[in-house]
């Protein structure tokens, strides 16, 4: 019986034993970019686990960028941007070339703070001269386009959609790139030049309700009701294709309403 | 030898213990979690399942008519008296699987995207006027309503309210 209760213990001891190496062997001692993968994992993002063992990689390896950059991710979505922005900037100081396009695309569409985002792409690309840069998957100039036009500056915005159309091939352009040149020229008064942008857009894909409302706002604006009606129904028949995103709200998103005002201003 | 035993046996146990209550308290804790405080919650507000609260982004809560619609109830009514003038203020709260709101809880950042105090009492008017907010559609979970955080965020620029988003 003392045997028993002898080997039992030892057997027990052994199990805790490994069972708290294996734990702190996966918690400080796997190679690093092993513990980032589990961290930064979507299903573990923002989770205290994970935060606690990114802090622990940023102890161990604070020349190593992306545990900083991990751990901002939760904090900016979830709108804590002080605390997200304090670990992103960590992130672009120690990499900027890797780390730079996403925050300019995070001031962009998460602060809309055109300004500091525009100083995100703008330093980029001087770090990377021989490249066109996607930051978070999208054309560099289209963003800068983009920041511009927030910033209300539909000439500068204009060159740099442009400038995406050349960088991406006209049939690869994403087709917002057209629909924000005609809403440029419609602020400019180039109506012309709008039609023309909006129908480029059509062309691509012809769902594009941005572009059918753009096209619709235009022809009213120079008198065609006819055209107007017809693509303001194009429109409507088409929002479900309108462009939106989980996060946030996009700068030339488009809402029922603003078709149905649309429609009332109609004669 | 009986003692060392007994001695590893207590230890490694207490060890894998306080290790597994560790990693168990981290498995719940999120970042941006906002828990009951009854000095400035109503206690009106239950959500249906505080401890599965997800993201507005991951259940796809919704306001009827979108930021739009929010935007036009909101920004008729809101005063910025107290409020720092220049940033970017978040105010972030649950809707419920009812579509009803609360825990709202307010952030400001400065141009610098430095973390700035508001005021006390400062954010209240806004607050109330979000809570004016009556048809939130509740996220859903595999068909089933759901609580979610939301937020809008409010930039301000010398002293007014540029943009929500």
């Amino acid at each position: 019986m003392r045997l028993f209760f002898k080997s039992l213990k030892i057997i027990l001891a052994v199990a805790f034993t490994a069972y708290s190496l294996f734990l702190g062997y996966q918690l400080l001692l796997a190679p690093k970019e092993q513990r980032f993968q589990r961290a930064g994992n979507i299903h573990m993002q923002g989770i205290g686990l994970s935060q606690a063992m990114l802090s622990v990689l940023n102890w161990q390896y604070p020349e190593y960028s992306d545990p900083y950059f991990e751990r901002s991710v939760a904090y900016n979505k979830r709108g804590d941007y002080a605390t997200g922005f304090h670990y992103l900037d960590q992130a672009v100081e120690l990499q900027p070339q890797k780390h730079l396009g996403y925050r300019g695309y995070m001031k962009l569409r998460f602060l809309r703070d055109y300004k500091g985002a525009l100083l995100d792409f703008d330093r980029l690309d001087s770090l990377t001269p021989d490249v066109a840069d996607a930051p978070w998957g999208e054309d560099i100039d289209f963003l800068r386009g983009e920041s511009h036009f927030g910033l209300k500056n539909y000439q500068k915005a204009l060159a740099h959609f442009e400038q995406s159309v050349i960088n991406q091939g006209k049939d690869w352009a994403d087709v917002q790139t057209f629909v924000f040149q005609g809403l440029c020229n419609h602020e400019l008064g180039k109506y012309e030049e709008a039609i023309l942008s909006f129908q480029r857009a059509l062309e691509q894909f012809e769902n594009t309700c941005e572009a059918h409302y753009g096209l619709a706002r235009t022809y009213l604006q120079v008198g065609d009701t006819t055209q107007a009606m017809v693509h303001l129904k194009k429109a409507k028949d088409n929002i479900a294709y309108k462009r939106e995103d989980p996060y946030k709200e996009y700068l030339n998103e488009i809402y029922l309403q603003d078709i149905n005002a649309l429609d009332a201003l109609m004669p | 030898m009986k003692n060392k035993l007994n001695i590893w046996l207590i230890s490694s146990f207490l060890v894998a213990a306080l290790l597994t209550i560790w990693v168990y308290m981290k498995l719940g804790e999120r970042v941006g979690d906002i828990h009951f405080d009854n000095h400035v919650d109503s206690a009106d507000f239950i959500p249906c399942d505080k401890d599965r609260i997800s993201q507005y982004y991951s259940v796809n809560t919704e306001y009827n008519g979108g930021k739009k619609a929010i935007k036009e109830q909101l920004q008729p009514k809101i005063q910025t008296n107290g409020l720092p003038a220049n940033g970017l203020m978040t105010v972030r709260f649950v809707v419920n699987c009812h579509g009803e709101t609360g825990y709202f809880r307010a952030k400001m950042i400065d141009p610098d995207l430095n973390e700035i105090q508001i005021p006390s009492g400062a954010a209240n008017h806004l607050l109330n006027l979000i809570s004016g907010l009556k048809d939130w559609v509740p996220g859903k979970v595999q068909g089933k309503a759901w609580d979610s955080y939301v937020q809008i965020s409010f930039k301000m620029e010398q002293g007014k309210v540029t943009d929500i988003f």
